[in-house]
This record gives C-alpha cells, structure tokens and sequence, in this order.
C-alpha cells in the first residue's frame, strides 16, 4: 500500500504541473485582463494602464509569467531568469539561497484588488465553506444513502416513487431558483430566518474576526445558535438540489447489490433480514458510493459557487464569483489550482478507502 | 458602474443665478426725466450655494447599509466601484465636498477659491499660468491625532504623480508645478497651465502613514489591505474599525473630524457596509431588517422593490451616466493600416456595403438622430423607468443648456437621406454612390442592450437603413488599445465599430469632455475613439479648459451642447436612474446623484428616535 500511495504522489506530479498549464491557459484566454478594470473609464490613460501592467509584471512574455508564477524564475531579473542573483536555481528554498516566490514556495502572489497575499485571503474564506460544505455534505450524503436504501428495498412502493419524483425535481432545480426562492419566503415573508451572511451584523462582530471569537469566547452559546440559523438556509438549498442525484446512486447500487448471489446466499442461510440487508448487502453497495464520496472531497473547499454568493456566504465560492467581477487573477488562479491538487489527492484518497472496504482490491 | 477616485471630491457646478441683462430696459420712463443708461446686472455663476439643510440629530446608534458589491480598494484614489467611492465618502474628507445639488461646501477648507474672492488668480505669481491659494480650517487632525496641514496635501500631489504610481488619473495634478506650505494652513498650488476643475483637487493621503511604504508596494496594495485599514488615518466622519473580507466593513465616528455644516463629528456610533452577494437577496435582506438602507440598485430593479411593498421608501433620481449611440465619424481614409485607428466597422457581415463608412457622412448620422425612437426603448425596453436624454450633460449642472432636442420624426431622417443623395433601392435600403446604408450595431450582451438594438434596427430599417446587431463581450468593445487588435470584434479604441451602444459616467466639471471629445486625442494617445473632429466643437472645449470663469465656461459649454446635438456628436438615450431604497429610522439622507455619492453627508446621518 505504502509503495503504491508513493507511486501516485509521484505520478501526480505530472499532472499537478499540466493542471497548473491549463490554468495559466484557461486565464490568458479569457477576455480581457486586470487591466480590464479601467475600461469603462476614460481618466485612466493608456500611458497609467501600462504603468498597472508593469506594475504586476502583466508586460512580460507568457513563458516568463508563466514561469515567476510557477517560481521557478526569479522575478526581480528580466526574462526566464531560472538562476537567482546568487547563482542558485530559484526553485529551491530560500534557505539554500533559492527564490521566494511562486507556488513551489508557497506563495502565490497578492490580490491585485485588495493586496491581500492570496494565500491568506483563501484560506480566511476555508473555514466559513467547510462549515457550509461540511454540514451540507454530511447531511446529504446520510439522507441519500437513507433514501436509496430504502428506496431500494421499498421497491416500486409508494415511498419509492414519490423518492424518485423528489429526486427528479431536486436534480433539475436550478440552486439560484432554490435559493432565492428560501430567500423570499423564510427571510422577507415569514421573516423567521437570517437571509445572508454567516452572523447578525447588528449584535455580533464579523465571523472570523479576533472580535469575533472573544464575543465567541464570551457567549458561545448565543454565537453558535446564531450560525446554526444562518447555516439552514444555505444547507437546505444544497442539501436539495445534491441529494437526489446521490440517492438515486445508491438506489441503483443496492439494487445490484440484493439482486447478488452472496444476498440470496445468506438468506438461505436464515440470517435476519437486517443482517442480511445492512451488513451484506448495503456495504458492498458502498463500494461505488464510496469513490463518489471522494471525488465530492474538493468541494468541501471550492465550495458551492452559487449558493454561496445568493446567501453572501463568506467562503471560496463567494470569494470566487467576487474575483472574477473585479478581474482578480491572483486569487483566482490560486482557487483553481488548490482545488485542483485536491481533486488529485481525493482521487488518490477514494482509491486508498476502496481497498480499505473492499479486502479483495490489492494495490 | 466605475467611478474614479477624485469622484470622492467631484460634484457638479450650478448655476445660482442668472440675471436677465435687459429686464432694466423695460422700466417705465417719463418724457421729463431722462432715464440713467441701464447697466447689464453682470451674469453670475456660483458654486458654493448649496441648500443643504439637515436636521439635528441625537448622537449614538449605528446604521447598516447593504450593498451587492463588495468595496476592496480603499485607498480613495485606487477606488474604482460605486461602492468603494461611497466608503470613501464616509472616511476621507478633501477640502470641499460635492453636494446633492450640485454645488460645492468648504470641508476641510474654510472657503472655496474664486476669483472673485482673489483665491484663484489667473495669471499667477511667479510666472504661474495660475495660483490657487486654500486656507484650511485651524486644528485639523487626522483619526490618528496627527496634524492634518498643508504637507499633507503636498504629500498627496507628489503621490499622485509619483512615476511608480499607476492605474491612476492625474488629470489636473499634472498641470500643476509645484506646492507651498507657507503655513500649515495655507495651500498655495501653483499651475503651469489653467485648470478649470481646480476645486476638484482637493483630495488629501496621509503623509504620516505612508511616506515609509515604498510606492512599488503601494501599487499592490500595501499599507491599504484590509489588515490595514483599522490603523489608516482618516480625514472624515468615520474611520476603519474592521474589513472583514466578503462580510462587511465597519466604520466608527472619527471624534477629530467636523462636520461642513454642523461642525462637529458624526451622529452615528457606528456605520456598517454588509456585502451581499446578489441584489435580490439584498433587497430580501432589507426586508427581513438585515440592513437600513440598500444603494447601488437600477431603475430596473423598482419593480421588484414595489412588489415587496417598499415603493414608500424608493429614491430614485437621475444618475450621471448616461447611455447613447456613438456613431464613428472617421471616413477610413486616413485609417492606420496596423491598427485600424480611423477607420470603421471591419465585420464581414457588413462587408457587402462598398468601401466607405456611412456613418462618417454628416446626414447619415443626422438621420440617425431622427429615426431612433428614445420613448419606444424607454417604453419598451426599460419599463419606462429612465429619464430620456437630449445630450450627456445633466439638467441641473450650472452648465446645461436647453438645447431643442432632436426628437423622434423619421419623415424627417427620410428627407434629409434624401437631400444628400442616399436613394432607396428596390429592397428598401439606400445607397449612395455604391456605397449601401448598411451598418454594423455595436455593445454589450446585457439583455437591455441586445433588446435595445433589436427595437433600433427596426427603426433604422424603417428609413431605408439596413443595421445588423452586434452583441460583444464588454472585454472587446472596450478592449484596452495595446491589448486589441484591428479585428477585435467592435473594439472601440481601434475604431472597429459603426454605431456603438454604451454607457458613460460623466464628470460632473466639464472639463471631462475634452478627452473624449477633442481631436487631439485620438487613440492611442486619448479617449476619442468616435474619431470626432470638429474646429468648433474644438474650440469651445479649449475654451473650457482654458478659463475658470465658469461664466465663461457655462457659454463655451452651451455652444458644445449645440453642436453636440446639430452634428450628432453622440444619440443620448436616457440618464440611468440612482435607486436607493431607505428606511423609516435613517435621518438626513439626501440621495446625491453625483459620484461623491450617498455617503457623502455621512457626517450627519442619525438614527430616528
């Protein structure tokens, strides 16, 4: 197991550095550019938009950008400068006289709105999207596995079809319709729950804020009643709309499974229906799930785009939507690459959970 | 939705009075008596006579207020959206502040500099082309408690036109040569060329704060990142207590600042920017009470703001921007091979017209003029919600003139079609000299634009004008000159366009018409990618750049609007609306249509009783 976790990581490397290629790709190709926020305003002379683009080594060639961003050149020396003024490859770490910048040194580089370090601005917004994305995922991923399993063994029964018409309805539901509509009725109707934002900003300091948590500190209770609130909103919206693909899933999955030689076996063998049902049948139908799960790891951090700008929800999907309104590369290239190296390694991790539940797989 | 940073400062001059010079003439006279000869009362213009009257507040209490877009920048200078110049209206005060009718207040000035009060004198001392001289109010402190003077704004100018600052405007900072500080509280600016928006400069950074930052940094943020901004000193209302980034921003009184007409610091404890991600969950939020007042919202958004029963507490007025018809006056003839400056639409679509540019023929954009139908897009399109407009400059600045506008009558664009030899063919369209009336419509994909186009190539048509729409992305029509080429799809700035759709907000001073409109600056080197080129339209802008006497300046401005409607400088179709929604418990709100913006009276918000 341990040679073959290394073979990945190993193999990964490759890919990691073709995702990082296509996303350098995927910027230059989009229209546009950070200097496309003075379009609309004539003041700004060709002459200071220049001045931007220099500023934010925008006036190099794509390899030599490509390249600082990377950090494998030096970015205070013109061109691919891959050596830095001390005659050591920039790559390595700067205690053994190599470079600072760029990604293989942890650095990816400042907001060009807010001069933020993208580092930081991604990682304050980690937590409020685990929180959403974590509820969210929990929840559904239980109701769907609850669903399809009973929806499987309920065959064709009532509570099977009305499952399929929710989950046909959920799937085709557009989350911005969702949302708004939960907006509409709980939030500006009936006025019984918070429509936006993770806190009240009328009594309590901003979330994540140091005032934040010493009036966390002071009335824990009241703080996390206060998110709960803020939370049902966002979940239920994606709870819905993600449930019913999963549940249909598992459906599929644990019909296959009870259908299997080994679940007719051990009922002939008298075992209790809910043996035969839970531990036979419905952990081999896991299997499949299973990957599933880990391909959904990700979006515990890139979050859910659209439900979380309707509900000014301060993570990484918000943080996103912002950043390419305001024509943000930096932190918008550093989105998309750490949610692209956790795709990689939640495919490794589903791969690793497989042989887990699955003693016949051996790597 | 861009406003640029001097729009802090920036509102629109008035005219206070204008007094008829031949009303003395009508006075009864008696064969006995023989009357004195009567004097002209001489025309005046004022700039300083707001009626901006607020009620006495109670002090204490805070305000919420939602906005969709989240404010990022907070140097005031580097502030590009709606949103970060109303957080900078709150918190950073310059020696005048633009007010809702569009006059000017002393702020942290005592008075404002005329010539006639001997502040602005033209030529200036010292082979000056002009001084201007402010006296600011004694005591002035910074929220920090540092001294606020006059190195401060010496400071401010050297900031501006720092060769390592960027993506700034410098526009008028350039035109002046140096500053002195004979006392903290005397500003002397020395001009090398007349400047008319000279109120304008009187924007201020804190010298303290910054002299140590190096400007390479500056440009990328440092020093105004939202870790920052609490130790920021401010020079208005309120000062930074937290930005939390895509929550809110949390500003609190500023116990050092003074109110311009109250003369002492703000009512409100406390005053909260919440971020919301979607204008429809703002407008819920307002409901639900999440906030006291939302801003930032369309004419097109009132619809929805009446079904949720808050059409009490709309305001809705006029904005500065404005959106028109730009048709590109070049001929092709003197068109750069390389970039494509001066030449017109390049699609294929359009192709089959001949060589030539219809629009470049006076006529043809005469006819233009009369054949678009402004209530119909406004009806049709818009809800009849935005106010149609006759030029781009606003009813209530000092410097409107009430031109006859060119209203809707296609019988007329026929004739005038007709009389310059643009014939109709056997399927409807005109031609003129092999060159057939086809052109290519040019803007934006937002869906008022593309219906906007679809209703204008109806009307077209229906004089003989075949228009074929063109829907871009806002990166290539406004694509910036050095990253466009000559085929970038209807991009302005390399003249690939015929008539273009979009929007301008205007400077409330007239001077910012000169780039836009004078033939100097033609691409790459200025804004009037339109290619207009007009020895009296010209002229007139020189003469507003070239003078600050502003009755000077109000009848250079009216020739301007004369031309601007005769040869079809541009179609103005409508002013877009402001929209704010406010609450019952937010005292002294005075929505303010210029780019100072909500905030600007900030100082004396209150929290009703």
């Amino acid at each position: 197991m341990a040679k073959y976790v290394v073979r990945r990581l190993i193999q990964a490397i490759p890919v990691i550095i073709g995702i990082t290629i296509a996303i350098y790709a995927i910027m230059l190709l989009a229209p546009g550019g950070p200097q496309q926020r003075f379009a609309n305003n004539p003041k700004i002379t060709n002459e200071q938009r220049e001045k931007f683009k220099k500023a934010w080594g925008l006036d190099q060639p794509i390899p030599v950008q490509y390249c600082r961003w990377i950090g494998f050149c030096d970015p205070d020396q013109d061109g691919i400068a891959l050596l830095t003024v001390k005659n050591v490859p920039n790559f390595l770490p700067e205690s053994l006289g190599g470079g600072d910048n760029g990604m293989i040194h942890g650095d990816l580089g400042f907001s060009i709105d807010s001069g933020e370090s993208v580092g930081g601005r991604i990682g304050k917004a980690a937590l409020p999207t685990l929180l959403l994305a974590g509820s969210a995922l929990i929840l559904w991923i239980t109701l769907a596995i609850l669903l399809g399993v009973f929806a499987a063994l309920k065959r064709y029964s009532f509570f099977d079809q009305a499952a399929t018409v929710f989950s046909y309805i959920g799937f085709a539901m557009p989350t911005f319709w969702l949302g708004l509509m939960l907006i509409l009725i709980f939030g500006a109707s009936l006025k019984v729950l918070p429509v936006s934002g993770m806190v009240d900003a009328r009594l309590s300091p901003p979330f994540g804020s140091d005032q934040y948590w010493t009036y966390f500190g002071k009335s824990p209770g009241t703080a996390i009643v206060d998110i709960v609130r803020h939370l049902i909103l966002p979940v239920v919206t994606l709870v819905v709309v993600s449930v019913a693909g999963d549940s249909r899933f598992v459906r599929a999955s644990m019909l296959e499974a009870l259908g299997q030689d080994y679940v007719r076996t051990a009922r002939a063998k008298g075992l209790p229906n809910r043996i035969v049902t839970f531990r036979h049948a419905l952990r081999n139908a896991l299997l499949p799930v299973v990957t599933n799960i880990g391909l959904e790891i990700p979006f515990l951090f890139s979050g859910a785009v659209v439900t979380e700008s309707i509900f000014s929800w301060p993570g990484e999907g918000r943080l996103f939507i912002n950043s390419i309104t305001n024509f943000d590369y930096t932190i918008l290239m550093g989105i998309l690459l750490i949610a692209a190296i956790l795709t990689v390694l939640a495919n490794l991790l589903a791969d690793i959970l497989y042989a887990v539940v699955d003693p016949r797989i051996k790597y | 939705m861009h406003k640029r940073v001097l729009g802090l400062l920036a509102t629109s001059l008035v005219v206070f009075a204008a007094c008829n010079p031949s009303a003395a003439s009508n006075a009864p006279t008696t064969p006995e008596v023989t009357a004195p000869p009567a004097t002209p009362t001489p025309e005046f213009v004022a700039i300083d006579q707001s009626k901006y009257a607020p009620t006495a507040g109670t002090s204490g209490g805070q305000i919420l207020m939602g906005d969709w877009q989240e404010a990022n920048q907070f140097n005031p200078f580097y502030a590009s959206q709606v949103t970060e110049a109303n957080v900078a209206s709150a918190a950073f005060a310059g020696m005048v502040v633009g007010t809702y009718d569009y006059q000017f207040l002393p702020d942290l000035a005592t008075t404002i500099p005329t010539t006639a009060n001997g502040g602005v004198v033209v030529p200036g001392a010292s082979g000056d082309a002009m001084t201007v001289t402010w006296t600011l109010k004694p005591d002035l402190k910074w929220s920090d408690g540092q001294p606020l003077t006059c190195d401060d704004f010496k400071f401010t100018w050297q900031w501006v036109m720092d060769p390592a600052n960027s993506g700034i405007s410098t526009s008028g900072y350039e035109d002046i040569s140096s500053i002195d500080c004979p006392s903290p509280t005397s500003v002397v600016q020395h001009y090398k060329n007349v400047y008319e928006g000279y109120v304008l400069i009187s924007g201020v950074l804190p010298q303290h704060y910054l002299k140590d930052i190096p400007m390479a940094d500056q440009v990328k943020g440092a020093g105004w990142t939202p870790e920052d901004m609490p130790k920021v000193p401010t020079s208005g209302a309120f000062k930074f207590e937290s930005v939390t980034s895509g929550q809110e921003l949390r500003l609190v009184r500023n116990d050092n600042y003074k109110g311009f007409k109250s003369n002492t610091p703000a009512y409100l404890d406390t005053l909260v920017f919440k971020w919301y991600g979607d204008p429809t969950a703002m407008i819920a939020g307002f409901v639900a009470g999440e906030v006291d007042i939302m801003t930032d919202l369309l004419a097109a958004d009132i619809p929805t703001l009446k079904a949720q029963g808050l059409e009490s507490e709309i305001s809705a007025i006029p904005s500065l921007t404005y959106e028109f018809l730009r048709p590109n006056w070049a001929d092709g003839s003197k068109m750069d091979a390389t970039t494509g400056v001066g030449g017109c639409s390049r699609n294929p679509a359009v192709a089959d017209r001949g060589t030539g540019c219809p629009a470049s023929d006076p006529a043809f954009r005469q006819a233009l003029t009369f054949a678009v139908n402004k209530d119909e897009i406004n009806s049709r399109v818009l809800g009849g919600l935005e106010q149609v407009a006759n030029t781009n400059v606003a009813p209530d600045a000092y410097y409107f003139s009430d031109q006859p506008p060119a209203t809707f009558d296609p019988e007329k664009a026929k004739s005038i079609l007709d009389a310059a030899g643009w014939t109709v063919g056997a399927d409807g369209i005109r031609a003129k000299g092999g060159l057939r009336a086809k052109i290519e419509l040019c803007s934006t994909t937002r869906q008022a634009r593309i219906d906007t186009l679809k209703l204008i190539v109806d009307q077209l048509k229906a004089v003989g004008i075949e228009a074929i729409a063109n829907n871009v992305s806002a990166s290539d029509i406004f694509v910036e000159f050095n990253d466009g080429t000559k085929d970038t799809a209807c991009g302005l700035s390399h003249s690939n366009f015929d008539v273009a759709e979009h929007a301008f907000g205007v400077s409330v001073d007239p001077i910012g018409n000169y780039s836009t409109y004078d033939s100097k600056f033609f691409e790459p080197t200025g804004g009037n990618d339109a290619q207009i080129s007009d020895p009296d339209l010209d002229a007139a802008l020189e003469k507003v750049k070239g003078t600050v006497d502003f009755v000077e300046v109000k009848h250079a401005m009216a020739t301007f609007q004369k031309i601007y409607i005769e040869k079809v400088v541009e179609i103005p179709l409508y002013f877009r609306k402001e929209v704010e929604v406010v609450g019952p418990k937010l005292g002294n709100f005075f929505a303010n249509p210029t780019s100072a913006g909500p905030t600007w009276n900030a100082v004396d918000w209150y929290v009703k009783a």
